[in-house]
């Protein structure tokens, strides 16, 4: 909204000019949702990412402290604030090297299928959400569970909007596959190990070739 | 292209970003166009379940754990020496670099020792004429020389209290941390209510040279200890008054909020030392907190309006605990 970015630009100036609780201030209007956004794209399969979420939004926001003059107001501040916490956490999860992963035992009760095999409850969309590529699900994060208008998701990820687009398409594809929505589905090309960064969805697709390297 | 369409070019090709060539398999493949019409039917309840997604549970220490954090950047790190543009000149631009708005941790410049005034970004100022920085650099400078006259004064045993009030006594350079015999509270000459027995003063000094900090801090922990019990403590609203900006903050569950957080090592608020003073003319509480380092402490000044989530922390520093 454009009476919350007035206010978050206030807070950001006022830091940058001395102002000793603005920061703080700032943060604390974010602080939920930049961690739910870091929570949802860290979490991979069998992975409990709450402790690395807290560190990845304490590093990025502390960043982004000591980084604040050079925030030029093309973004609106939210944008900037996501885009420090989005990128710190893109870092972490391609930094991670592939290790063999045990299930966490569910805290919920086990899924119950409708008559149609489809199962929605919370954990089966987390763990199918966490099972994606890195780059799908970050994007899913921004525009499907955050709500954010795919151009300020692409302006977030730095990527075109088509990008934002496609990724976001695709990863709703390949979830409708894992929730059952979607039957006699072609079989999605297969998923890259985490860390890779070289994976078929991390090129833009406006230069991807037609086998799907995008 | 051989064989029909997989799944990611039917999601390109949902939202526009196929290429021709499976565009005119489409066009002629039965299977392929059944596929897409499925798949985007199934998009409205995946989209669904997305957003109906429970937000996570966030930590209940995420904030004290964020504050703590900036605390010691603030400690550690000047508002002069915030990065501005141009910092990053000689650094060539990485790949994924997407704008100069782009604040990626991995991008941090070296630290600037310099300590020069920031160019102000292109934002709405929250007010004119605020802070100046050279005052915030002078009051770095200063806190920066108050540790080095802090460590020599402590090493030289000697001790200077600013605390006025009866039954003042000086702290001796004994160790800090011993726990005083608590004398009467009437032998102390301000207000103390803490049931925790910390040692608590009211000595209603200005603190606003940090200098005055490092000097008073063994009399701090050496203060008569607040005597327990008695009557109750009234409530926040009987005890909040103009007269008493502080009342909220002589309340041990206010208190403890206030603090909670702002060391590490005190998770829970609790002290080692508090004095009711004055902070460049503002009531204000000075609070000695445990550090993470060991034989130091934090010391951290707020405002009366401290409260959880909004620590209005004033001045903070770390120093060498008293022998």
């Amino acid at each position: 909204m454009i009476a919350d970015d007035t206010r978050d630009r206030a807070l950001l100036a006022a830091h940058v000019a001395g102002d000793r609780d603005a920061f703080g201030t700032l943060v604390g209007l974010h602080r939920d949702r930049l961690y739910a956004v870091a929570l949802r794209t860290l979490a991979g399969p069998g992975s409990d990412a709450r402790e690395e979420a807290a560190d990845a939004v304490q590093d990025a926001l502390l960043s982004a402290y000591r980084r604040a003059g050079t925030y030029r107001g093309d973004a609106q501040v939210s944008t900037w604030l996501h885009r420090v916490v989005v990128n710190a956490c893109l870092d972490r999860v391609r930094r991670r090297t592939a290790r063999p992963t045990v299930p966490l035992p569910d805290a919920e009760p086990a899924s119950t299928d409708d008559a149609y095999g489809r199962s929605d409850t919370a954990v089966d969309v987390r763990a199918a959400l966490a099972a994606l590529p890195v780059d799908q699900r970050a994007a899913l994060v921004l525009v499907d569970l955050t709500g954010m208008a795919v151009e300020e998701a692409a302006a977030v990820l730095g990527v075109p909007v088509g990008t934002v687009k496609s990724r976001c398409s695709r990863g709703r594809a390949r979830l409708a596959v894992s929730l059952g929505h979607l039957r006699n589905a072609p079989a999605p090309p297969p998923v890259p190990p985490v860390g890779d960064t070289a994976g078929p969805d991390t090129a833009d697709p406006h230069h991807g070739d037609p086998g799907g390297g995008r | 292209m051989s064989g029909h369409v997989d799944l990611d070019a039917l999601a390109d090709l949902l939202v526009g970003e196929g290429d021709e060539t499976q565009v005119r398999h489409l066009a002629g493949c039965a299977g392929c166009s059944s596929a897409l019409d499925d798949l985007e039917r199934a998009q409205e309840p995946v989209r669904l379940a997305l957003a109906t997604l429970p937000a996570p549970q966030v930590p209940g220490d995420l904030a004290a754990r964020l504050d703590a954090a900036l605390l010691r950047a603030r400690d550690d790190l000047p508002h002069a020496r915030v990065d501005r543009p141009g910092r990053r000149e000689g650094r060539p631009p990485r790949p994924g670099d997407a704008s100069p708005d782009d604040a990626s941790p991995d991008d941090a410049s070296p630290d600037d020792a310099s300590g020069h005034r920031p160019t102000p970004p292109t934002v709405l100022p929250l007010r004119r004429g605020g802070r100046p920085a050279a005052a915030l650099v002078a009051a770095a400078l200063l806190a920066v020389a108050a540790v080095a006259v802090g460590v020599l004064a402590v090493s030289a045993g000697v001790v200077a209290l600013t605390r006025r009030g009866p039954g003042d006594t000086a702290a001796t350079s004994s160790s800090a941390l011993a726990r005083a015999s608590p004398p009467t509270a009437a032998a102390q000459g301000g207000a103390t209510d803490s049931a925790a027995g910390v040692p608590t003063s009211s000595s209603n000094t200005d603190f606003a040279d940090p200098g005055a900090l490092a000097v008073a801090l063994p009399g701090l922990l050496g203060a008569p200890r607040a005597v327990g019990g008695g009557a109750p403590a009234p409530t926040l609203q009987q005890q909040e008054t103009a007269a008493d900006p502080l009342a909220r903050l002589r309340d041990p569950v206010g208190r403890a909020g206030c603090l909670a957080g702002l060391s590490p090592a005190a998770p829970d608020g609790i002290a080692l030392a508090l004095d009711y003073a004055r902070y460049a003319g503002a009531p204000a509480l000075v609070a000695v907190l445990p550090a993470t380092v060991a034989g130091q402490v934090e010391i951290v000044v707020v405002g009366a309006a401290c409260r959880p989530g909004a620590p209005a922390v004033l001045f903070s520093t770390r120093l060498p605990a008293p022998p």
